[in-house]
């Protein structure tokens, strides 16, 4: 036996180039010892490694989801603790790991004895979502490296908040400054540990973006169109879209000499001009984009659905699933594809925008549904009305496990103006011809 | 969770959809997706096509199977529906030609015996739309494809291969852009 897969040994150990030979065979005579077939266990163990061997990613790159990758860090703090995993007490390690790009909370499940200050490489890692962040995870699994102190800047360096446009903060900012135009702002009254506490709500903007923000701290003097700098206001992520947190430790600065910066009220409130949906793919969530494209399809869950008085879940049969029976409430809406040759998402119409887009009230699909005696009438109407159509929509967009989606908060049919179009590209090829 | 991602609907002409005949798969897994990769580089393994419908027929021995023919400006489009397209066969048999259509569907091939590769879109739907959804196609699926013929000349691999392997001629694709635009203009 071992002399027949001796050569399918040697051809994965070149393939693999830097895996030990012992660690491939020990994996293949496993594979096969449970009646894998060769080729395929021999495809398995190519996967694996390949994906262990090449993955370099920075901080300020983390996803949740990555697999068998290599990071670079330097170990800003580190805790013991020690958790039951299955009933089992067991010591894990957890801390903060920073490599000028950003930081990220990491937890190593084996003691591996890290130390802050450490600037290490970890090989084979991969990430999860944890509180709403990428977190990285490593363990003995993983090959750790020392590295020259002088490769990575200093933990207090990296701790500092950077200056950053709101373009360009990810989950990898905890702490941020800016520059920015304040575009809406509210009270809202909140209850926190059984005390009421006012906090202060809104839109953040400058020329890259816009951003929500939330501050615990009373705000003084800035209002709705005033132009301020603030300093270390942390970053939160909800659905992988970051908002601004001003608390005690943030300072506030108003700008009064605004002639400089490169954006006004009048530029950051424009009807924002669609971005290629490849773009949204990219990003874990963005706040306030429009994008525009063809309905490929409309998905299960659209058409007229039942939600939960108290919980407002859909809910399947009338029964919602912690409220048990219930007297349901009628709502209307479309999940879509919307597709625009460079991307798709999943856009999702609340029932304003779905009876805008479909044409018909829910009142109307009501009707429609009583009339007839199959449930699914309105979903097959939908699907007959709205594939095909092109849209715009306005909305944040965020990642989960089934691709990225965009909660629209506006729909409509662009204006198009057919001929200026065809004028355009003729224009286009005409000077592509010369060159 | 970054591991699905959607496959996306490409814009594709009919000229080139025929002029297309390399298909693969990424990976040797048997799961792996399929694609076509065109002369301009779109690697497609879903196709968006909203054109007239002229001709449909159930060439189907026991069981339906529907072939239609869907023009674009440039040429046409066949599409194969069977039972396990059962709602893009459905809208066909009940349909009347000429309609717009809106087809979305997955490229297949099919190798003669004389070695020629016929390309042939399975839809997943299909959709009875408005002349203006039909235009507005062309113009989408022009701008498509002139970014692709620009890109021939960068670094993509989706570019890289198809010079490699159609050696296209770049004029020959954007001069059937142009007589596409020209076409729809003049039924402004």
């Amino acid at each position: 036996m071992d002399e027949k897969i001796a050569p399918h040994i040697d051809e994965l150990t070149m393939a693999l180039g830097n895996i030990s030979r012992e660690e491939i065979s020990r994996e293949l005579d496993k594979l096969l010892k449970y009646r894998v077939p060769l080729d395929e266990a021999k495809r398995m163990i190519k996967a694996k490694y390949l994906s262990v061997s090449s993955n370099t990613v920075s901080v300020k790159d983390l996803s949740p989801g990555l697999n068998g990758i290599e990071i670079s860090g330097r170990i800003i703090d580190i805790v013991e603790k020690t958790v039951s995993i299955q009933g089992e007490q067991k010591t894990i390690f957890s801390g903060t790991l920073g490599d000028g790009t950003g930081i990220c909370s990491f937890t190593c499940w084996d003691d591996m004895s890290l130390k802050p200050g450490d600037a290490i490489r970890i090989k084979n890692a991969y990430t999860r979502l944890w509180n709403n962040r990428p977190e990285l995870y490593f363990g003995k699994r993983s090959t750790i490296t020392y590295l020259q102190d002088n490769e990575l800047p200093e933990s207090e360096e990296m701790s500092h908040s950077n200056l950053k446009k709101l373009g360009n903060i990810v989950p990898a900012d905890v702490l941020v400054s800016s520059v920015v135009l304040i575009v809406e702002m509210y009270h809202r009254e909140i209850m926190l540990k059984g005390e009421k506490v006012t906090v202060v709500e809104g839109v953040l903007a400058d020329e890259t973006g816009k951003l929500p923000f939330t501050s615990w701290v009373p705000l003084g003097g800035p209002d709705i169109g005033d132009y301020i700098r603030f300093e270390g206001a942390s970053v939160r992520i909800f659905r992988g879209l970051p908002s601004i947190n001003f608390t005690d430790a943030t300072s506030i600065e108003k700008i009064s000499d605004t002639s400089e910066l490169p954006f006004t009220m009048e530029s950051v409130s424009r009807a924002s001009s669609s971005v290629a949906i490849e773009n949204l793919l990219e990003k874990e969530g963005m706040f306030d984009v429009t994008v525009s494209g063809n309905i490929i399809s409309i998905r299960s869950g659209s058409g007229l659905i039942e939600r939960c008085p108290q919980c407002n879940r859909v809910t399947q049969k009338s029964s919602c699933r912690s409220h048990g029976e219930v007297e349901c409430l009628t709502d209307m809406r479309i999940k879509a594809i919307l597709d625009d040759g460079t991307g798709a998402v999943h856009l999702i119409l609340n029932r304003e925008l779905s009876e805008a887009v479909y044409g018909k009230s829910m009142h109307d699909a009501e009707k429609m549904a009583q009339s007839s005696l199959s449930g699914d009438t309105v979903f097959e109407d939908m699907k007959k009305v709205l594939t095909g159509k092109y849209i715009a929509a306005r909305g944040n967009s965020s990642r989960n496990e089934f691709g990225v989606s965009l909660v629209a908060r506006s729909v409509w049919v662009p204006e198009n103006d057919v001929e200026k179009h065809i004028e355009d590209l003729l224009e286009r090829i005409g000077t592509g011809c010369d060159e | 969770m970054a591991g699905y991602t959607r496959e996306v609907a490409r814009r594709i002409f009919a000229q080139e959809f025929r002029e297309s005949n390399l298909s693969f798969k990424d990976g040797d897994d048997q799961y792996a997706p399929q694609y076509l990769l065109t002369p301009t580089g779109a690697k497609v393994n879903r196709i968006f096509i909203v054109g007239t419908l002229i001709e449909k027929e159930d060439i189907g021995t026991d069981s339906e199977y529907w072939r239609g023919r869907v023009t674009d400006p440039t040429g046409s489009f066949l599409i194969y529906a069977g039972q396990y397209q059962p709602e893009a066969a459905q809208v066909l048999a009940e349909c009347e030609t000429p309609a717009f259509v809106a087809v979305v569907g997955k490229p297949s091939t099919y190798t003669t015996n004389e070695g020629d590769v016929l390309t042939s879109v399975r839809p997943e739907s299909l959709h009875i739309v408005d002349g203006q959804t039909r235009d507005m196609w062309v113009i989408e699926t022009a701008k498509c494809t002139l970014d692709r013929i620009k890109e021939l000349d960068g670094s993509s691999p989706n570019a890289q291969r198809a010079k490699e392997y159609y050696d296209p001629d770049a004029k020959h694709y954007s001069s059937m852009v142009s007589q596409a635009l020209k076409s729809l203009k003049e039924t402004y």
